[in-house]
């Protein structure tokens, strides 16, 4: 009985910890108070406020853009790193390891800083185009990884199958290669996504005007706007992390149900 | 005329390692040929070089009248059955099938049509529309069989086909493919390091060691007449006795000293000439036991043995006999009841006896 009590505790601990800041925040955000000390109504006037203020929506419509193009060139780089990565070994394919392998641990401020640099010191000016080239950078690993785990299962013996049925490169990549690999893919151009979109540190360090995106606009209000408005952003930047996540896990792991081998059926 | 397959003097080498050494051999159309050896004795080599997935050092390949050796896969009349069995997971049986003629730009009717000839054939028409991991192994190499056939290959090339399964579905898909074989004519190269499955199905049978093809001839050529002492041993089993050719009888026989058993009368194959260290084998089941109060018909030779083990089987039994320095290995079918007849037992005193034909006497190379 013990235990079970203890379990039960840690679950009620665990969600606690995790999910009340979130839950306080949605709450707060349809608080019809401007500091939200005390409950003083359900109100739609923050989301209104928010819907009002084009400079969200600029923000948000950045944020898509950046997360949308760095998703697309990230996912091709790091599918094409990992299938090279997979196939030849060689010495320098541990070199290529450790390249791919180092932003995974590299803490985001040094990232930031290191393309602020080099941006500068290239007189590139800041602003979209280097958020997203940014974005590319740290994403490519993300996929890179994702796929190379599903590289691990698949059979090279498959590619020389359809060779040996007549198929050409192409055929190969699009029939077999692409549709097998492509589970894969997708967690990593999802994982890109995902981590596009609540970026706050490479994206600060290397933005420009007309490039502010939602994490850096929510910084930005926390100093001058109304709280309250803040909450609402908030909430609906949830929601959109949140769809894109559900929509990716629902298209990834749609297994086919798999009936159990019958044996001496034949 | 030229083969309808053939390999000219192959080499091939990964890395400093020499794996098939001039080899050449020559398939006739509609055959089984297989190609039997212990494992890393290059016969996979040799499939994927005919495969096109290896290209040889030099040498050529020939099909049909035409070079063949630096074709891409693609590009030759030639299907092949992976030893995984190589099925696309992400198809059912249905579109693996139909990958070939599809990729061929057939017309889709026309696909159907031979999908379904082919469905026939196997016997697997109720699991199209599965997906391969949802069906056993048997059925799994039956689909594999059938996406390489559907292209009408010239030639099919199978590596340890039937490796993956148990001895049972073995034996059951090894009749399989001869019924198969038989109903489409097609010239199989049977890739195996068992000997069963290439003595059952092989037409001829090319014996490998260490790259080298040791001998080919039909199974009971190799069985019966082997060239070498890996031959002999590599293919059932067999008792070696070390000698020498004492002297000449003719140019069929010869007289060799047994070491320990003593002079005997033999088939000399090789035409060996007199002083050549010999190796002779005999086959278990060539040895006859004679009871100590029976006498030895004079054409055989035979010694003096005693009996240490006797394994009862059935339909046979294998008795380990003493004689000399040697342990004798004989078997011994029962062709009258085995409990009405009187039979050696355990240190029975016997005379273990041979016909002069009924050997191989193999040059005993120097290590």
């Amino acid at each position: 009985m013990k235990s079970r009590y203890t379990s039960l505790f840690m679950t009620v601990a665990v969600a606690v910890f995790m999910y009340l800041p979130i839950a306080v925040l949605i709450t707060q955000s349809f608080n019809a108070s401007k500091f939200g000390g005390s409950w003083k109504g359900f109100s739609l006037r923050w989301y209104e406020a928010l819907f009002n203020d084009s400079s969200v929506i600029d923000a948000a419509v950045n944020t898509l853009i950046i997360a949308a193009a760095a998703t697309v060139f990230s996912t091709v780089i790091g599918t094409c790193a990992a299938w090279a990565l997979h196939k030849y070994k060689t010495s320098l394919q541990n070199v290529h390891y450790l390249l791919v392998y180092a932003p995974l641990v590299m803490p985001d401020i040094l990232m930031g800083i290191g393309l602020l640099l080099l941006f500068v010191s290239m007189s590139v000016n800041l602003g979209l185009a280097t958020v997203i080239l940014a974005h590319i950078t740290f994403c490519v690993s993300f996929v890179t990884f994702t796929v190379l785990a599903r590289l691990q299962d698949f059979d090279f013996a498959l590619i020389q199958a359809a060779q040996d049925l007549g198929a050409g490169s192409f055929r190969i990549f699009f029939k077999i290669i692409l549709p097998l690999l492509l589970p894969g893919i997708a967690a990593g151009a999802l994982m890109a996504f995902t981590l596009s979109m609540d970026d706050f540190v490479v994206t600060f360090f290397v933005g420009g005007p007309g490039s502010t995106t939602l994490p850096v606009k929510v910084y930005g209000m926390m100093k001058h706007g109304t709280p309250a408005v803040i909450n609402a952003l908030s909430v609906v930047f949830m929601a959109l992390t949140l769809t894109v996540a559900v929509v990716g896990q629902i298209l990834t792991h749609k297994k086919p149900k798999q009936e159990k081998l019958q044996w001496g059926k034949n | 005329m030229a083969a309808f397959f053939e390999l000219q003097n192959i080499e091939k080498y990964f890395g400093s390692n020499h794996v098939v050494k001039n080899v050449s051999f020559q398939v006739n159309c509609g055959e089984v040929f297989s190609i039997l050896g212990p494992s890393g004795c290059g016969k996979t080599t040799i499939l994927r070089m005919a495969g096109g997935f290896e290209e040889p050092e030099s040498g050529s390949i020939w099909l049909d009248g035409k070079e063949i050796t630096s074709l891409a896969p693609n590009k030759r009349k030639i299907n092949t059955v992976f030893q995984n069995y190589a099925l696309f997971p992400h198809m059912t049986v249905w579109d693996n099938i139909a990958f070939g003629p599809r990729t061929a730009g057939m017309k889709e009717p026309e696909v159907s049509e031979k999908v379904e000839g082919m469905l026939k054939i196997i016997r697997l028409g109720e699991h199209a529309d599965k997906k391969p991991d949802m069906i056993s192994g048997g059925q799994k190499q039956r689909v594999a069989i059938a996406r390489a056939l559907i292209n009408n290959p010239k030639l099919l090339l199978l590596d340890e086909p039937l490796a993956a399964l148990d001895l049972k579905l073995r034996q059951y898909m090894l009749l399989e493919l001869d019924r198969i074989h038989d109903e489409v004519g097609t010239t199989f190269i049977y890739v195996t390091h068992d000997q069963g499955e290439a003595m059952s199905l092989s037409d001829r049978i090319a014996v490998m060691n260490n790259g080298v093809i040791e001998q080919v001839g039909t199974p009971a050529e190799i069985y019966e007449t082997p060239r070498t002492k890996f031959v002999a041993s590599f293919i059932g089993d067999t008792n070696f006795f070390d000698g020498k050719i004492t002297s000449l009888i003719d140019s069929e026989y010869c007289k060799i000293d047994m070491f320990g058993l003593g002079e005997f009368a033999s088939y000399n194959e090789h035409k060996l000439g007199e002083g050549s260290p010999v190796s002779v084998s005999i086959r278990p089941e060539k040895f006859r036991i004679f009871d100590k109060s029976e006498s030895v018909p004079t054409e055989l030779n035979s010694v003096e043995a005693e009996i240490l083990d006797i394994v009862y089987q059935g339909a046979q039994t294998r008795y380990w006999l003493r004689s000399g320095k040697y342990r004798i290995n004989v078997l011994r079918q029962h062709n009258r009841c085995y409990l009405d007849t009187r039979q050696p037992t355990w240190g029975d005193k016997v005379r273990l006896a041979w016909h002069r034909d009924d050997i191989t006497t193999l040059e005993n190379a120097p290590r």
